[in-house]
């Protein structure tokens, strides 16, 4: 009803924040709130379908610029802007494999 | 406690997968794609060389003139781009103090390159190859692999820096 789930995170573009195999709790109606930088969220990108990655930047025309945390993790030009529309919900909780 | 929770629920209810999505196979890297690119520029720098020879070019053969000028272009690129990738990703301080020649033929090679793409040179392009087989060389040495030398199997037949991994 709320729209809240769960999900997998594969590959290792997010740890050590989020380290492969954990699990992240998304909420999507929290993305009508302000986003700050240094969010975690799941985005529908037009390349690379769903992934998590961190608000890195909300440009001057409201376009949001995202970032992964491991060295290996497409740069942030590469993945280049989404549209709020293209953000799935923010990550409220996540739970790493021990 | 909690994480075992959720993983019993996703075999069950099967959790939709995000990526965090990695810019390459962490940790594989190859010289070999920037050797068989510089390869390419000097196979497309002969087949021009063979176009140069004709008194006139048909339609065709104008076309085919564009296609491989495109393709030495793009396979200049590439040449940067996978040395790039090695330079910046894998080597790092243990492979400098071994190799302190690295920068400056990592430099050298971006300038080769450039060279290769901007003539229809073979001499260009046969030292953007030199370039690029001796960084495969340090690589190889780098992972403990020996290396031999011999004549790529196809056109345009050259020295190649090949890894023996039968070692």
């Amino acid at each position: 009803m709320f729209g809240f789930h769960f999900c997998k995170v594969s590959g290792m573009s997010m740890s050590p924040r989020i380290p492969e195999n954990s699990y992240v709790f998304v909420v999507p109606w929290l993305k009508i709130f302000n986003l700050k930088e240094g969010c975690v969220l799941k985005v529908l990108h037009p390349r690379y379908g769903f992934i998590v990655k961190s608000l890195a930047q909300v440009d001057r025309n409201g376009l949001f610029w995202l970032k992964g945390h491991h060295k290996t993790s497409v740069p942030i030009e590469k993945l280049g802007p989404v549209g709020k529309s293209q953000i799935q919900g923010k990550v409220l909780w996540v739970f790493p494999p021990k | 406690m909690l994480y075992n929770f959720i993983a019993k629920l996703d075999r069950k209810l099967h959790f939709p997968v995000v990526k965090g999505h990695c810019d390459i196979p962490c940790k594989i890297y190859d010289p070999i794609s920037a050797q068989i690119a510089a390869l390419t520029i000097i196979r497309m720098v002969d087949l021009l060389n063979e176009l140069k020879e004709k008194p006139s070019l048909t339609f065709d053969e104008q076309a085919e003139f564009l296609r491989l000028v495109n393709q030495k272009e793009i396979h200049g690129v590439k040449v940067k781009e996978e040395i790039s990738i090695i330079w910046g990703d894998y080597i790092k301080a243990p492979q400098l103090g071994q190799y302190p020649e690295l920068h400056e033929l990592v430099h050298n090679i971006m300038l080769a390159s450039s060279q290769a793409k901007q003539h229809i040179s073979r001499d260009a392009a046969m030292t953007l190859l030199e370039k690029v087989n001796r960084f495969a060389e340090i690589f190889w040495a780098t992972k403990q692999v020996t290396t031999f030398t011999a004549t790529c199997p196809y056109p345009p037949a050259e020295q190649l820096v090949y890894p023996n991994l039968k070692d």
